[in-house]
């Protein structure tokens, strides 16, 4: 009889405290372990080899022939035992040579009006003194996407900067151009936008709604919390403008819901107390946080007691969040939404965004970066408006996103649903954008833990709101 | 699955994937023979025989008889239609086969 | 210039004479010829006799990267009719002089039209049947059109519409015209019998649906015309035994299903356990219970007996015909050789190589006696 191999890194089995869960790593596929399938993966699960026969003589007198039996062919069908020794996670060795653009990132001015103090943007200058996206950039850069997107239903485009309305005149001809060329080619268009707010009036308002546009308001919490990093050329905290600008906009906006994006930093961590701030106070209709970018100035970099502080604080929203769900309620907490989603689906993911893929940034020189992160930075870029994607050199880094051999990732329990994490992150950290975001593997392990708790909370007495809720959130849509 | 209950979509997906058996009767529908392969027609790797000895001898002298009708067109570009110039001037396979070129969508 | 009374009745008696021999001598001297076909479009005509290509007519207008297909010569063995161009277009081309009498485009408009080697002509050459295959290609899709046999007067010349055309089911191969002029046969799934005149299905002989107890469902190639000289059409097959065991040697049969055209008769004979690739086969002019099948090896079947014969090839072939006296197998298609067999023997007796080496593929090898 031949002996069956144990592939100990294909699961991650959780044990909570009234059950116990299986997590199949190469599918995200979440499995009930029932008791006797689990002792079976407590008996196989140390030995490399193991023979068939053995397992039923362990079992035999205390758990049912056949049951042991079943068990065994549940684990074969998932591969944690299997005919031939387990073969290392390498990633799936495609070679990458389409780049199925959805979405375009362009980056109208590299200047902005504010000077929050951690902005990981390279080439930051005044609004007046910024590199400006020319409009026949834009025109090539959309005819880049609707070429490279051809089998896309919808695309999007993104405003960024430095601060995108500081270059109106751009944003108006460009959305236009791209107006009437979707519709020229059947496509349907998504526009959005992320922006400081403080140039804002209701009549730029009026013209973002009646355009559609999805609007983000970079926003970091109270006052105080605000205040601290968001801060004008002279120094002044920006918190009165912004949130009275928000109130206008809030007040006004009809076409789509708005939401904050939030940048936590050193000191700053009360991650509920920001989110009740933002969603209940001001009335967002979701929150989204993020750590801020690896910094060399380490003044605002999260390390050590401070990040566990932040991320204790993130499951207690977290917490909020489930409170909220099993009221049939999403409380706007959208990072705990996504993994949700994530969860629900079950997603796999081989690369940790779409960046290169099936989003591209433009820069003011045409140039095509991984994302609106990278422009002005100093990696190198992958091609230009004029000329086309360099796909030799994208399909190349790409491939090497994908390659998990001599990486953590390829033995890591969430490697398909982190999968590496933000190349801009890992470039900010380690100066490589494919080195896996070590400094948050722990955390992000724990983060995964914790959603599954979460998810099957909410899968037992609450799943209408992850039908309702949960299932039409795909970053496909 | 026997016992492990599923408890997302992917799971779901899994749990429903055909057993050994739905995948057996697949195969069993490819025993006849028509042309040089079966109906299945993989195209080159095997003959009906699962040998090689009945496959065309070289295999270079079966490449336009079966891509010309489109008999296997997953192996070669589409010469019927979609790209009808791809072995142009390359008239004997047998002699000249490594003068052909891949294709690539456009 | 004046002739002298006295000189021309003795000329024109001299030349009347001369004339007589020579028809005469053309008659004595008539001989088979092999006509096939091969890249990048070339019609080939051999002198069998004298083992030499004699004729390598281009194709005009056509393409360059894909091999002509089925080929029908005309009954006086003038003109070759020829499935070129992506199967899109049938040239026919003076044996001769090579020029392209007759031409007919299938596509039109925006449906593409193609054949796939379903063609025949009328016996008395007058009409030419090509089943057509048509697809609408429209901005955004693709739309199946129903396919159908076009029937074209072969005097039309070079931009020849269909006189009339005949609805027909998918999947048809093989058009065989009866020498009587009155039965189109269509093998797709089944063997139709088809009115040339209207399409009405005077009825069919079963191949899909032929039913025997202990037996699955045969398969055969229905691609391969090459029953011009015994009137007999002839393809070799494979069925399942269900009444045997599944690893037995006899769970699959190879055999010989005929139908003669003139009689509409069928005739099979399963000859051997599935052994070997079957590819084409050809009925004897001269022995009509002998036939020759051929892949990668020659093989001389006994359809009375079920005894068979069988050489090995030193490469494949496709396509199968013989001499009109019976004597030399003629093997062509697939690579760009036509090799002569002795059909007593079958022992190797030469071979031609098309100009350049070009392949054959899927062309027809068919034999004219002119």
């Amino acid at each position: 009889m031949a002996p069956l191999h144990v592939d100990a890194r294909s699961f991650h089995d959780l044990r909570l405290p009234d059950r116990r869960v299986l997590l199949h790593i190469p599918s995200t596929g979440l499995f009930d372990l029932d008791p006797v399938t689990a002792e079976v993966l407590d008996f196989v699960r140390p030995l490399s080899t193991v023979q068939a026969d053995e397992v039923r003589r362990r079992f035999d007198g205390h758990a049912p022939a056949d049951s042991v039996s079943d068990a065994l062919e549940d684990l074969r069908a998932l591969g944690v035992l299997r005919p031939d020794p387990a073969v290392p996670d390498h990633g799936p060795g495609v070679k990458v040579t389409e780049f199925p653009l959805s979405t375009l990132v362009l980056n109208v001015n590299t200047g902005c009006n504010l000077s929050c103090t951690y902005c990981y943007k390279e080439d930051l200058a005044t609004p007046s003194k910024g590199q400006k996206l020319a409009l026949e950039t834009a025109e090539q850069a959309i005819e880049l996407l609707l070429r490279e997107g051809a089998k896309r239903e919808r695309v999007s485009i993104v405003f960024f900067g430095g601060e995108p309305l500081s270059n109106m005149p751009l944003i108006r001809a460009a959305t236009a151009y791209a107006e009437r060329r979707c519709a020229e080619e059947g496509k349907a268009l998504d526009l959005s936008l992320t922006t400081n707010a403080t140039l804002l009036t209701e009549a730029l308002i009026d013209w973002f709604d009646a355009h559609r546009f999805g609007i983000s308001i970079s926003l970091d919490g109270p006052q105080a919390v605000h205040d601290r990093r968001r801060k004008t050329i002279g120094g002044q905290g920006t918190y009165e403008v912004v949130a009275a600008k928000t109130r206008l906009l809030l007040s006004r906006y009809r076409s789509k819901p708005v939401g904050a994006r939030v940048t936590l930093t050193a000191g700053y961590t009360d991650v509920e107390a920001i989110h009740c701030h933002l969603k209940d106070e001001l009335g967002f209709a979701e929150v989204g946080f993020a750590p801020v970018t690896s910094n060399p100035v380490d003044t605002f970099n999260l390390e050590g007691a401070e990040l566990r502080a932040l991320f204790e604080s993130m499951k207690r929203l977290g917490r909020a969040y489930r409170d909220a769900a099993l009221r049939g309620e999403n409380n706007g907490f959208s990072n705990m939404h996504q993994l949700m989603s994530d969860l629900y689906e079950g997603r796999r993911k081989a690369l940790p965004c779409g960046a290169g893929l099936g989003l591209l940034a433009v820069d003011h020189q045409g140039e095509l970066n991984l994302c609106h992160r990278f422009t002005g930075s100093e990696l190198p870029t992958f091609g230009n408006v004029r000329e086309g994607i360099a796909r030799e050199r994208l399909g190349s880094f790409l491939e090497d996103a994908l390659d998990r051999s001599n990486r953590g990732c390829s033995t890591c329990r969430i490697r398909n649903l982190c999968a590496g994490g933000c190349y801009h992150e890992s470039y900010a950290h380690f100066s490589d954008p494919h080195s896996p975001v070590y400094h948050y593997c722990e955390l992000l392990r724990e983060w995964v833990d914790f959603g599954i708790e979460i998810y099957l909370e909410l899968l037992d007495k609450n799943p209408a709101f992850l039908h309702r809720h949960v299932s039409h959130r795909s970053p496909e849509l | 699955m026997n016992r492990l209950k599923p408890l997302n979509k992917k799971a779901h997906q899994i749990d429903q994937a055909p057993d050994d058996d739905g995948v057996e009767k697949v195969v069993a529908m490819s025993a006849s023979v028509v042309g040089c392969t079966t109906t299945f027609d993989p195209g080159w790797e095997l003959d009906a025989f699962g040998g090689v000895a009945g496959l065309c001898q070289p295999m270079e002298a079966d490449l336009y008889g079966c891509s010309d009708p489109c008999w296997w067109p997953a192996q070669v570009p589409d010469s019927m239609n979609s790209h009808r110039s791809w072995s142009e001037g390359v008239d004997s396979a047998t002699l000249d086969w490594t003068k052909l070129q891949s294709v690539f969508p456009k | 210039m004046k002739i002298p009374r006295s000189t021309f009745p003795r000329r024109a008696l001299q030349a009347g004479v001369a004339a007589l021999l020579a028809s005469l001598a053309a008659a004595a001297a008539a001989k088979d010829y092999i006509v096939t076909a091969c890249r990048p479009g070339t019609l080939v005509v051999i002198d069998a006799q004298e083992r030499k290509v004699v004729h390598a007519h281009p194709l005009p207008n056509g393409s360059k990267g894909h091999g002509p297909g089925a080929i029908v010569i005309s009954p006086d063995g003038k003109v070759a009719y020829v499935l070129h161009n992506h199967w899109e277009t049938v040239s026919g081309i003076d044996i001769d002089s090579g020029q392209e009498v007759f031409r007919a485009e299938l596509s039109a408009g925006s449906v593409r039209g193609k054949s796939f080697n379903g063609m025949d002509l009328s016996p008395d050459g007058k009409e030419l049947a090509v089943y057509v295959v048509r697809n609408e290609l429209l901005p955004g899709e693709y739309q199946p059109r129903d396919p159908h046999i076009a029937v074209f007067d072969t005097a039309a010349g070079v931009k020849a519409e269909p006189v009339r055309t005949l609805p027909a089911p998918r999947r048809v191969g093989n058009l065989l015209w009866a020498p009587s002029g009155k039965t189109l046969y269509a093998f797709g799934w089944e063997m139709l019998k088809l009115d040339p005149q209207t399409g009405a299905v005077q009825g069919m002989h079963p191949f899909r649906s032929w039913k025997r107890t202990g037996f699955g469902q045969a398969d055969t190639l229905n691609f391969w015309p090459q029953h011009e000289q015994s009137g007999v059409f002839v393809s070799p097959y494979f069925v399942p035994r269900t009444d045997r065991k599944p690893d037995s040697p006899e769970a699959m049969k190879a055999g010989l299903w005929t139908l003669d055209l003139k009689t509409d008769k069928v005739a099979f004979k399963e000859f051997e356990n599935a052994s070997v690739v079957l590819f084409s086969s050809v009925v004897n002019p001269m022995k009509q219970h002998e036939v020759f099948t051929v892949f990668n090896q020659l093989t001389r079947t006994d359809m009375r007996s079920g005894k068979s014969e069988r050489v090995d090839l030193d490469h494949s072939f496709y396509s199968v015909n013989m001499s009109s006296d019976g004597r030399e197998v003629y093997i062509g298609g697939a690579q760009g050789e036509v090799a002569f067999y002795d059909a007593q023997s079958l022992k190797k007796l030469g071979a031609v190589q098309m100009p350049g080496g070009a392949d054959q593929s899927a062309s027809s090898l068919r034999v004219v006696r002119r």
